[in-house]
């Protein structure tokens, strides 16, 4: 198997406003998962910056590279083979509605598409982080004005977290936001 | 896959704790392998130090 083989999310605007975020939230002490880490640009960025840091991806053309770059990577789909307490779980999640649909490619589309409305894997991920946060855990997720802004954040705090926009980016008609959760005590 | 890794790895089927077997290990990283979870008898691979744990119709 090439890495050209299959398709790999490049780094693109919302990896970049993640990892702005993410380097500056990130703490010397903190533990840190990173979900779907495509070819692990941010991972690699914070492996000195945190405690430990382990990340993940589905995709094992993705995974591939990510080893490359020395990070402790896992192929699973989400937290599925992940347990434990993490302090900063991110996540930069496929969100495109499935009209963006790519008949061609599977990776390409589970890299991108985020089900019928966008939303759906998002929501699937929060449903579940709560298990996988500690005390002062925190995330951070990017989400754009296409997958519906609002109405994340108001699925998350009917989770029970706090959100907060800590990074925002307009790219033409589209607006893309970095949303920071924190758990209501 | 580094050895420690093992304690915050799940089955993606049950959420239990899986046991890892190392069939080649380089400084302390596993190469080859795999994570086996005895409540639901399935073998997860290590392959090329990627854990990967997906059901098998997933893999």
């Amino acid at each position: 198997m090439k890495e050209e083989d299959g398709y790999i999310y490049k780094p693109n605007d919302d990896t970049f406003i993640l990892l702005d975020a993410a380097l500056d939230e990130v703490k010397k002490t903190d533990i840190v998962l990173e979900i779907g880490t495509g070819c692990g640009v941010i991972a690699e960025a914070l492996l000195k910056k945190a405690k430990c840091l382990v990340a993940t991806d589905i995709n094992p053309f993705a995974t591939r590279v990510a080893k490359k770059k020395e990070i402790n990577v896992i192929r699973t789909y989400l937290f599925d083979g992940i347990r434990g307490k993490f302090d900063l779980v991110l996540f930069n999640p496929p969100y495109l509605p499935d009209d963006a649909y790519n008949e061609e490619d599977k990776w390409f589309n589970l890299a991108l598409i985020g089900g019928p409305t966008g939303q759906e894997i998002i929501k699937e991920f929060l449903d579940s982080i709560d298990k996988y946060l500690s005390n002062e855990g925190r995330f951070l997720i990017v989400i754009s004005s296409l997958t519906g802004i609002e109405d994340i954040m108001d699925f998350a705090k009917s989770k029970g977290f706090y959100t907060e926009i800590v990074r925002e980016k307009r790219i033409f008609f589209e607006r893309i936001v970095v949303i920071k959760g924190i758990m209501k005590k | 896959m580094w050895k420690n890794l093992v304690k915050i790895l799940a089955c993606p089927i049950c959420k239990k704790d899986l046991l890892l077997i190392v069939d080649e290990e380089r400084d302390n990283d596993v190469i080859k392998g795999y994570l086996y979870c005895s409540r639901c008898n399935e073998r997860y691979p290590i392959e090329d130090g990627i854990p990967v744990l997906l059901p098998l119709d997933q893999r």
